[in-house]
């Protein structure tokens, strides 16, 4: 590690806690998600136990109802949602468009203890007052009427909410005032766009889930009787106020990790990605109808039956810019020079792992088709498709093509592949099955589906063949774990370019960048993927790659 | 300048764009509370929408005297602080002092107001919620359905601007002591001017909430 | 650095002021006339005008980046989205509905349907058929737990005219544990109010007795 570089400024725990260095801090997430997300995959792994075989196995129906309202929370509120912002957006915006830091660096430093301060409180009620069974999303009168665990949890979705909105707003203003000289709008780096079209839905959507747990809290400890029909309330009025978030969520989900595709394409296809202002104009298209069409959760729950018919069609509009996104990476590819390293790997699976995510989406926005698959497998196989297949798998790409220059280290690149070959395998056992299983007719949320076997014989091994993917995904990521830990303490060293990359954190800083991320403020005269201007840049690190 | 030369961060490369980006920062920050606030009108909305002729009767039971009273203090805070604004342009530090003084004055007005508003109804059982068990003359009428949400609703909304009110009141505190201990100039002033916003907006939202609650 | 900032004049300010006390004025004045529909309206425009005054003037919006101006714009467009879409529900449901044979038809025309050919006295409906028909999807005789609760019994646990409230309006007493509304938005589907008639109803109380 040498002088200058963000890791040996300085050293100890305390200057880690207190830092305000844009790049420290997205480790301090990276830490910290890392722990959740073994949490949730541990719960992920215990519900996928208990559903080897029908009848109970391993959990009661309490219990089973507690494990995967944990896994939902856990991986909502506190891995998908904060990860690639968090963790890749710290790290990297701020030196892609050429600034020193964020707008508001003790901010962003807030941002992170808040985050910490919702996930104690998660963590407090789960262990001092009580287990939660509503599900992730906390339907009234479920919740209304559930222990007061609730209350906890409500409030550290309320908590954790804050930290999403101010990571939101300083990425706003970073990416509007903070901007390098010659860094013009169509100059940013696709994944800056991405990380810019969500932060503004995370500014504008995440007060509402806000207000939302206040009701919530408020109607179990008061009874205000807004949202418990025992009191008068409208239960489906709550599911109007949780989707106006939560809808637009799955976007803050995913937006993220399409940008990093999208710069993944362009490196590792050596070429200009194709249809630059569309892929950018589409992140921000993305952003605003996912605001339009929050009520394609709610075709069966008794909303108006107009309602159903508008939410319906702005769901399909989505598709537009999605496909536009697909096709243009397609395109990067086609002529391109393909260089099959791991962050590539992850690239190309989340292309067709997230294509068959989006489509089922589809699927279940026409009203008709819904009525039958509502609550069924189907539609958990969808969601995890994208966000699983989507933006996690794009985290994980984000993290290995980054690695080199968080750590200054280079991973075992075999080992990279097989683990993905892995997590590929074990995703589309596990969830794949699952699309067939609620097609044909499983309900979610049962830990005991005996009363299937009648008519679904088939449904207890597709079961076991989902939970044995599981497995396999699970020993995937356990074996990303270890190389990851083993490239900490013994990997290579990396250059400063190890993949030829064409943006500013490559070509602007060493194997590890700086405290203050450069010597001299960059002078920006070329685009993100201009490899054909760049030929200086990435030529002489080629041999130490 | 040097005083302004003092206040800017490495991480900026101009004043201007410090300020720039500060201000920007609030107005996001101003968009999060109307998002947040717009989830109380949704509830208002559908509530009102659905029983109107309970909403037009409960809102009876507030008084519009103190809420149209309460209105035009704030509105009067609203002018001082943006008048005080125009003095620390100038540089005019003790005027600047003496308007939020006056500010801090009418905010303490509205929230003595509020208080005995909402003593006044708690003393004949008009509590949010289950607690709803209104007693006494002229208040036994309104025991009827929706009106426990009529009262949530403006319990909650009212509750949740007076704590913004709160923490306005404790900003103003806060600028005070820094300006009088000769922080800001005619250089220098983003926190009055971002103070200032996030104030004007707690005043529009109380804008809105008095013909809402009190008048219709 | 501070050239680039517009000073406003007091004057300025002091005419904002005055017409924002105007203003207030004016609508407790003109809410306690009755106007009639267009009271919300009124009031509701008074308060808009007033939030724009402070924003494009106390708020400096005239003299600032446009930038800032667009951030509320988006702030405030989301919040209307929010309001309209959520009231295209509460407002509407019900309006839309599904008729026979799957065709959606425009209440509008629903209601001319109607009144053309009006809506002949239900006839008379064996218990056992009313049952099978309405109730069974929810309500068990054996004591199954569904959607609803199991009618076993029911007739020891309440009166006969307590039934009769529970099944015409089946949200004034909600057994703890059960999901409200439910049960009248099912049988409003699927028409039981217009096509059972009283006598019917009546004779499925006695017919639950006896279960
Ligand atoms: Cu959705």
């Amino acid at each position: 590690m040498h002088e200058g570089s963000y890791l040996g400024a300085s050293r100890g725990l305390k200057s880690w806690l207190l830092t305000t260095d844009h790049k420290r801090i997205g480790i301090l997430y990276a830490v910290a998600i890392a722990a959740f997300f073994l949490l949730g995959g541990i719960l992920a792994i215990l519900v996928r136990t208990e559903l080897t075989a029908p009848g109970e196995t391993v959990f009661g129906q309490d219990q089973y109802n507690q494990l995967f309202t944990l896994h939902g929370v856990v991986m909502v509120f506190l891995v998908i949602i904060p990860g690639i912002p968090g963790i890749l957006g710290n790290f990297v915006l701020p030196i892609q468009i050429g600034a020193k830091d964020v707008a508001f660096p003790r901010l962003n430093l807030a941002s992170w203890y808040i985050f910490m301060a919702g996930a104690v409180l998660a963590v407090l009620g789960w262990l001092l007052v009580g287990k939660v069974d509503t599900g992730w999303t906390f339907y009234t009168p479920y919740s209304s009427g559930a222990s007061n665990a609730v209350l906890w949890l409500t409030s550290a979705v309320f908590v954790a909410g804050f930290a999403s909105i101010f990571t939101g707003l300083n990425f706003i203003v970073t990416v509007h005032k903070m901007r390098a000289p010659g860094m013009t709008w169509n100059r940013l780096p696709l994944f800056v766009w991405a990380i810019y079209a969500t932060a503004i839905v995370q500014v504008l959507a995440t007060p509402v889930i806000g207000i939302t747990m206040v009701l919530l809290f408020l109607e179990k400890l008061l009874q205000i009787g807004i949202f418990d029909p025992a009191l008068g309330g409208d239960p489906v009025l709550f599911q109007h106020f949780f989707w106006f978030y939560s809808h637009p969520a799955v976007y803050i989900m995913i937006l993220p990790a399409m940008g990093i595709i999208s710069d993944l394409m362009g490196t590792f296809s050596r070429q200009q990605v194709s249809g630059y202002t569309f892929i950018a104009l589409s992140s921000v298209a993305i952003a605003f109808l996912g605001f339009l069409v929050w009520g394609h959760h709610m075709f069966v729950a008794g909303q108006s039956a107009l309602s159903s018919i508008i939410f319906s069609m702005l769901t399909f509009l989505i598709g537009i810019p999605t496909g536009i996104k697909v096709f243009n990476w397609v395109a990067t590819m086609y002529k391109g020079s393909v260089w099959l390293q791991t962050p590539m790997l992850y690239a190309l699976m989340f292309l067709f792992l997230f294509t068959i995510g989006g489509l089922t989406g589809i699927m279940v926005g026409v009203l008709a088709v819904d009525v039958h698959l509502h609550d069924t497998y189907f539609v958990v196989a969808h969601f995890h498709y994208v966000m699983m297949g989507g933006a996690l798998i794009g985290l994980i790409g984000g993290l290995h093509y980054w690695w080199p220059k968080i750590t200054g280290r280079l991973y075992n690149e075999t080992a990279g592949r097989i683990a993905a070959v892995l997590v590929f395998i074990g995703f589309n056992l596990t969830f794949f099955t699952q699309f067939i299983l609620g097609s044909r007719g499983m309900p979610r949320r049962y830990h005991d589906y005996s009363a299937l076997m009648d008519v679904m014989p088939e449904a207890a091994m597709l079961n076991l063949a989902s939970s044995l993917g599981s497995y396999i995904l699970a020993a995937g990521l356990v074996m990303i774990l270890v190389y990851a830990l083993h490239s900490l303490f013994r990997g290579k060293l990396a250059s400063a370019n190890p993949w030829g990359a064409c943006t500013l954190e490559w070509t602007h800083t060493g194997p590890v960048p700086d405290a203050h991320n450069f010597h001299e403020t960059p002078l920006v005269t070329r685009g993100p993927y201009d490899f054909h201007l760049a030929d200086d840049v990435f030529g002489s690190d080629e041999e130490d790659s | 300048m040097s005083q302004a030369a003092g206040t800017l961060k490495h991480y900026f490369v101009t004043s201007e764009q410090q300020f720039d980006a500060a201000k920007m920062g609030m107005w996001l920050f101003l968009v999060t509370e109307i998002l947040l606030f717009s989830g109380m009108f949704v509830a208002y909305a559908v509530y009102r929408a659905w029983h109107p002729e309970v909403f037009a009767h409960a809102s009876e039971l507030l008084d519009w005297r103190l809420g149209g009273l309460n209105t035009l203090v704030l509105l009067a805070s609203s002018f001082t602080v943006a008048l005080s604004i125009h003095f620390v342009q100038k540089g005019q530090n003790r005027k600047v002092v003496v308007l939020l003084l006056i500010t801090l004055l009418c905010v303490a007005i509205f929230m003595v107001i509020k208080y005995f508003e909402y003593t006044g109804k708690f003393a004949h059982g008009i509590f949010p919620g289950a607690g709803y068990a209104p007693h006494g003359e002229a208040y036994a009428e309104y025991d009827i359905p929706f009106a426990p949400q009529f009262f949530s609703i403006y319990f909650i909304m009212t509750g949740i601007h007076g704590v913004h009110v709160l923490v306005g009141m404790g900003l103003f505190v806060w600028l005070v002591t820094r300006v009088v201990r000769g922080h800001f100039s005619s250089a220098w002033y983003t926190p009055v001017e971002l103070t200032g916003l996030y104030w004007h907006l707690v005043d529009i939202i109380w804008i809105f909430l008095f013909p809402l609650l009190y008048l219709i | 650095m501070a050239q680039g900032h517009h000073i406003i004049p007091i004057r300025t300010l002091a005419v904002v002021f005055a017409v924002l006390v105007a203003l207030t004025i004016i609508t407790v004045i003109t809410a306690r006339i009755e106007l009639g529909v267009a009271n919300v309206p009124l009031a509701l425009a008074i308060a808009g005008s007033k939030a724009l005054l402070v924003a494009i003037v106390f708020m400096a919006l005239k003299y600032d980046n446009q930038v800032n101006v667009l951030v509320l714009s988006l702030g405030v467009l989301f919040a209307v989205v929010f309001l309209s879409l959520t009231l295209a529900d509460t407002e509407l449901r019900g309006v839309l509905g599904i008729t026979d044979a799957g065709t959606t038809v425009i209440a509008v025309e629903a209601e001319e349907v109607l009144q053309e050919e009006p809506v002949p006295v239900a006839a008379y409906q064996a218990p056992e058929e009313v049952y099978q028909r309405y109730c069974i999807t929810c309500h068990s005789l054996d004591g199954t737990v569904g959607v609803g609760p199991s009618l076993t019994g029911l007739t020891d646990r309440q009166p006969p005219d307590s039934i009769l409230q529970s099944i015409m309006d089946p949200d004034v007493i909600v057994v703890s544990g059960y999901t409200g509304l439910v049960m009248q938005a099912t049988l409003n589907g699927l028409g039981f109010y217009t096509n059972v008639s009283d006598a019917s109803v009546d004779s499925l109380i006695a017919w639950l007795g006896d279960q």
